[in-house]
């Protein structure tokens, strides 16, 4: 295998695969990336064998086909430190051997064989949309995302269901939801549990990806890589069934401000707890935070209030998740009671978007 | 602080004569109340009958048998002991806000402020003792002091169904002539080192000098000093009961035994009992720590505290086999036992959905049947396989503080 690549295609498409390498494994061979030269361009593929990604990128010369496997944390900050614009690669038994910078670096390497095998791509359901509107859903949903996913698998991952005319995703760790509806042209139907690593794996300045997803996996390809990833299993919770229909108390807020409340509320929340609790009234709204060892402060913030006077307590740093997503100036709470989830949402509607947010109380 | 009227309230022989109450045949009779079957088995209480032939708590049981033939063998209950424990607290509570359970059958009760209402010292211990009776058909011996300690010290006094009071000038007359090793806090290995510097009598005790007390034991020998004085300065504090800072189990084997599957049974048993009492409580642990007594009476604790807390026996068990595999694979053990600390509340934080693992919702579940029927209707499959072991874990041997501190926290 002898080949010669362009600096930054390569970096960049190592960068993605490199992605999906997980440091601790009990698979060693997991820790490396596949790299083959093929008649036509250089492919590289890495696994944790939950997904899959190979990307194409395209060679300024080839001397002889061939593949091999070899750590791919190190290949990378290897070719990070190299400024040549070109990268000379040459396989030579067990040792790939990168000329360039007129250094020469020596990677052991291992039988490709070793490699698992990339599943094949599902062939169902499929799907075309513009990647950016995957992108920027999950942009405002995936942060809600479980991280305890021994608990409850299926919250580990981002909910999409996509029907003829809109596109919804929905994320949730139990104690936060998030939930945002696109409207589109989307021709099909498609329910799917992905985990959220896949969204990191997306290569840039692509103008359609296609979407097919079976039983058990989703294949997402675009115009040079292809991505497979095993769903996450379900049932996921309905979420549906969470969001309130009506309220007795309505808060309106400017963000900006709102946000700067919070963060001040912070540096006095029980470090533990992170307990701040909003005191709404019609006529003066604060937010109050103590911890005995720290102190406490209580803050005017400006707003709109309806309702009966009130208080309520969150975590903090939920809130702020939340409020750090809202692009809108102001931002809306809607108010059951102080025991029942809060909808949060940006105070203008958008028709062709529809995005909100739960947060659950802590009780007082 | 002057002027404090502070009682003890203790059961007469608790286990055996809540047993001699139920099972009318055993009145009068010599009863030793036990854990479990075998030849290892110790007593865990016995009958007035059965202490005048020397029987005491903690002693073996064939030993027991030898001083007193006679006796009726009973398995404990212990069960019905917390709730008949609980039943009496309620009755204390009737008097005053300020009580401490201090065991399962004692409680001291701060009855200064409430004379007004319910009379004199005796005339209130009266009442408790009556209603006792009345409520339970039970009987029981009240001491009453200025402080915890006087109150504890002379409620042993006249045993069974006694009552005895005692003010500071009393002093010198009733605690002096005890010997030391019934001043309260003063164990076998404290009394042999005074009986050392000659000191025989509590009276012994408060005329020697601090100062060489102090040298002799540090802070705790000025502690000596105070106490043969009858001075105690702590508080009923109905507190002491809400903080809980462990909940364990522990057993000790039919046999001492290095077999795996029997020792994973009884961790499985043991986190079951330990998850039940977290559940109701409402905790979860986060540290859990396996006792193991070897065959040659060495016991061994080892602990590991996780990221974060658990709460269900399969979570308990496992963690505690795994210490155990790390620990002692291969040795024979003769007791076993699982502490869990580190505890904490469930969160005040609301959940959207029911986020509890399906386990711990089963668990929940089961628990709230068993305790319906009050017996064991369902429990995991893992308790199934052994029903000798299922039968010999009738067993009463359990942190008995902790059971006292949750009855009083219904």
């Amino acid at each position: 295998m002898i080949f010669t690549v362009e600096r930054q295609s390569f970096l960049t498409g190592l960068q993605k695969v490199a992605n999906v390498i997980v440091s601790k494994t009990t698979y060693a061979v997991l820790q490396n990336v596949f790299i083959e030269v093929t008649d036509k361009d250089l492919i590289l593929k890495a696994t944790d064998l939950d997904t899959y990604i190979e990307k194409r990128i395209p060679l300024i010369n080839k001397k002889k086909t061939g593949k091999t496997i070899v750590s791919g944390k190190k290949l990378l900050e290897a070719v990070s430190e190299l400024t040549a614009e070109e990268f000379n690669f040459t396989l030579k038994a067990n040792t790939l051997i990168l000329e360039a910078d007129g250094s020469e670096s020596k990677f052991s390497t291992l039988d490709p064989q070793e490699y698992p095998e990339m599943p094949a791509i599902p062939k169902e359901n499929e799907v075309h949309l513009h990647p950016e509107v995957l992108k920027e859903c999950f942009e405002y949903t995936g942060f809600a995302v479980s991280r305890k996913i021994d608990e409850r698998p299926s919250m580990g991952g981002v909910y999409l269901y996509i029907t003829p005319n809109q596109l919804e995703m929905t994320a949730t760790d139990g104690l936060r939801l998030a939930h945002i509806k696109q409207m589109g042209n989307f021709d099909k139907e498609l329910k799917a549990i992905i985990a959220p690593k896949v969204f990191s794996l997306f290569p840039e300045g692509q103008n359609e990806v296609k979407i097919t997803a079976d039983a058990s996996k989703i294949g997402l390809e675009f115009s040079d890589t292809i991505i497979i990833s095993r769903l996450i299993e379900g049932p996921y919770p309905d979420y549906k069934r969470v969001i309130p229909a009506k309220y007795e108390h309505y808060l309106e807020v400017p963000t900006a401000s709102f946000i700067k409340a919070l963060r001040c509320a912070q540096v006095f929340a029980n470090p533990l707890s992170k307990l701040v609790i909003l005191e709404l009234a019609p006529k003066k709204c604060c937010i109050f935070a103590e911890t005995p060892e720290v102190g406490e402060i209580r803050q005017e913030f400006p707003a709109t209030y309806k309702g009966e006077e009130l208080k309520i307590g969150f975590n903090v740093n939920l809130l702020l998740e939340i409020c750090n997503k809202i692009n809108a100036g102001n931002l809306v709470m809607e108010i059951t009671t102080p025991q029942s989830a809060v909808l949060i949402k940006p105070a203008e509607e958008n028709p062709e978007q529809e995005l909100l947010y739960l947060v659950m109380p802590i009780i007082l | 602080m002057l002027n404090r009227v502070i009682m003890l309230i203790d059961m007469d022989a608790f286990f055996a004569q809540i047993e001699q109450r139920d099972q009318p045949e055993l009145k009068g009779k010599p009863v030793l109340v036990i854990g479990g079957p075998g030849k290892r088995t110790v007593v865990t209480a016995s009958s007035y009958e059965a202490k005048k032939f020397g029987v005491k708590s903690g002693m073996p049981l064939y030993q027991a048998l030898k001083l007193c033939p006679d006796a009726k063998v009973v398995f404990g209950d212990h069960e019905k002991y917390l709730n008949c424990s609980y039943e009496l607290l309620k009755i204390y509570k009737q008097y005053t806000d300020l009580v401490e359970p201090y065991s399962i059958d004692e409680a001291f009760l701060d009855v200064t402020q409430v004379q007004s209402l319910f009379g004199t010292p005796q005339e209130i211990a009266q009442k408790i003792k009556a209603q006792v009776r009345n409520k339970l058909n039970l009987s029981c011996s009240i001491g009453i002091g200025p402080n915890k300690l006087l109150a504890k010290m002379v409620a042993d006094f006249n045993k069974p169904d006694g009552l005895t009071i005692i003010n500071y000038e009393d002093i010198p007359e009733m605690i002096w002539p005890l010997s030391v090793e019934k001043l309260f806090g003063v164990g076998v290995k404290i009394s042999q080192r005074l009986n050392k510097l000659g000191i025989n009598t509590i009276g012994d005790l408060a005329r020697y000098p601090k100062a060489k007390l102090i040298d002799e034991f540090g802070v705790y020998g000025a502690e000596l000093h105070n106490r043969a004085w009858g001075m105690d300065f702590s508080a009923v504090d109905p507190k002491v009961a809400e903080e809980i800072s462990s909940i364990g189990h522990s057993y000790t084997l039919p046999y001492d035994t290095d077999e795996l599957s029997l020792i994973k049974w009884y961790l499985d048993w043991l986190s079951s009992k330990v998850a039940e009492r977290l559940l109701k409580d409402k905790l979860k642990a986060r540290t859990i720590q396996l006792v193991v007594r070897f065959s040659d009476f060495k016991t061994k604790l080892v602990q590991v505290t996780l990221k974060q807390p658990i709460e269900t026996p399969a979570e308990i068990s496992k963690v505690a086999y795994e210490l155990f595999l790390k620990n002692f694979k291969g040795r024979k053990i003769r007791l076993i036992g699982i502490r869990t600390g580190n505890l904490t509340n469930f969160s005040k934080q609301l959940e959207l959905f029911n986020t509890r693992s399906k386990i711990a919702t089963v668990f929940m579940l089961a628990n709230k049947l068993n305790e319906k029927y009050q017996k064991t209707i369902i429990e995991p499959g893992a308790l199934l396989v052994k029903n000798k072991a299922r039968y010999l874990r009738k067993k009463v041997g359990c942190f008995l503080s902790h059971h006292q501190k949750r009855l009083f926290n219904d």
